[in-house]
């Protein structure tokens, strides 16, 4: 990528975002000095369910927040090492620098080679495995789903179709279309952390559930009722709401859609940084 | 509770926008046949933890369908209309 393209709007954008969340962990770090509670086991099992009924969702989210999206950023940097060290793409790879490139031979997908059920029931799998994966996310604090889970469904349903079809995917996911949705979710796990930054100075702070009742209700309105399930529990009913949490785990799905989209369409595909090909397969696509 | 019907928004949602990316023919037996399937795998999956609504899928105990998977499919093959293909 150019510097010069951070210039302008992109340029002012971006600084203020980093800006932003500079200043929040920052300050959030400052004031947690001299607060931290000596292990959290004891206060998780009187609070945990009246976030969600999944406590491992809650754990992840509510408690270690950015570490879960740091783990995800890993993978961009495995797929950048991967990349410069494997080589961009299958068609074309180098060996030894002064050596002439390795010309592998040309990927043969050949559809019409497939069995009649790979055929015809590849692209329905791959939309009832998409629809799984949504199913998911969508079910990441009252289950064992999440966020991570869903990106990598998701991202198995494009290996599977590109395995099947070749570049005839039916799976259309593009260079764009995969940074644009990964850069999408990193930002919108980034953002979740703005309400409870604003309102009671901790970045991230789950306004939503509000266990600590630190904001006022319409608060708990927005973030926490669209979300909010009445918990049948021996000791009695509870009205808990997850909060943020659901959010922050379509973000981190997006995020790992397109990190591990990414890594599919690198190696397969390879990689073109010319304007013309960004929504094509590496540029060798239709 | 509100919560009971938000998984099936987002999943719709979800499936639009995703959909958006599919090309490639089906046929309406294959769209029935998907949506068949997805209603199966809906009763299979059963209804999300803690819903006690026919809206949230839950019917009768030991009965309840899980409503998001039903609503990514549908949400999927719409969006492969709106910008996906035939």
């Amino acid at each position: 990528m150019d510097p010069s393209e951070l210039r302008g709007k992109r340029g002012i954008l971006a600084a203020v975002a980093l800006l932003i969340i500079f200043v929040g962990m920052m300050s959030s770090l400052v004031k947690l000095s001299g607060n931290v509670n000596p292990g959290i086991s004891s206060v998780y099992n009187i609070l945990a369910f009246l976030v969600a009924p999944n406590n491992l969702s809650t754990w992840v989210y509510d408690w270690r927040g950015f570490d879960t999206l740091l783990e995800t950023g890993v993978i961009y940097v495995g797929a950048v090492v991967s990349v410069l060290v494997i080589g961009r793409g299958m068609v074309r790879m180098k060996c030894r620098q002064g050596d002439p490139p390795v010309q592998s031979p040309p990927l043969e997908y050949k559809t019409e080679s497939l069995t009649v059920i790979l055929k015809y029931f590849g692209l329905p799998t791959a939309i009832l495995l998409m629809s799984y994966g949504i199913l998911v996310v969508t079910g990441a604090s009252t289950s064992g789903g999440g966020g991570f889970q869903c990106g990598v469904i998701v991202a198995s349903a494009y290996l599977l179709t590109t395995i099947f079809y070749g570049k005839k995917n039916p799976i259309k996911f593009g260079k764009r279309f995969l940074v644009g949705i990964g850069s999408a979710g990193w930002a919108g796990y980034a953002l979740c952390g703005l309400p409870g930054f604003l309102t009671t100075g901790y970045w991230q702070y789950n306004v939503g559930a509000d266990v600590w009742n630190l904001v006022a209700p319409i608060y708990h309105t927005i973030f926490g009722d669209p979300f909010r399930l009445s918990l049948v529990l021996q000791e009695g009913v509870f009205n808990s709401t997850p909060g943020i949490i659901p959010l922050i785990n379509i973000g981190e799905a997006f995020n790992v859609i397109g990190a591990i989209g990414l890594i599919f369409f690198a190696f397969i595909y390879g990689w073109s940084d010319s304007p013309a090909d960004q929504d094509t397969e590496g540029g060798k696509g239709e | 509770m509100l919560g009971e019907i938000t998984p099936l928004i987002i999943g719709f949602l979800l499936g639009v926008l995703f959909g958006t990316q599919l090309s490639g023919p089906l046929s309406k037996r294959t769209v029935a046949l998907l949506v068949g399937l997805s209603i199966v795998g809906a009763f299979l999956f059963e209804a999300p933890i803690f819903t006690w609504s026919v809206y949230g899928g839950y019917i009768l105990p030991g009965l309840s369908f899980a409503t998001p998977f039903i609503g990514a499919t549908v949400g999927l093959l719409i969006g492969k209309a709106l910008r996906g293909g035939k």
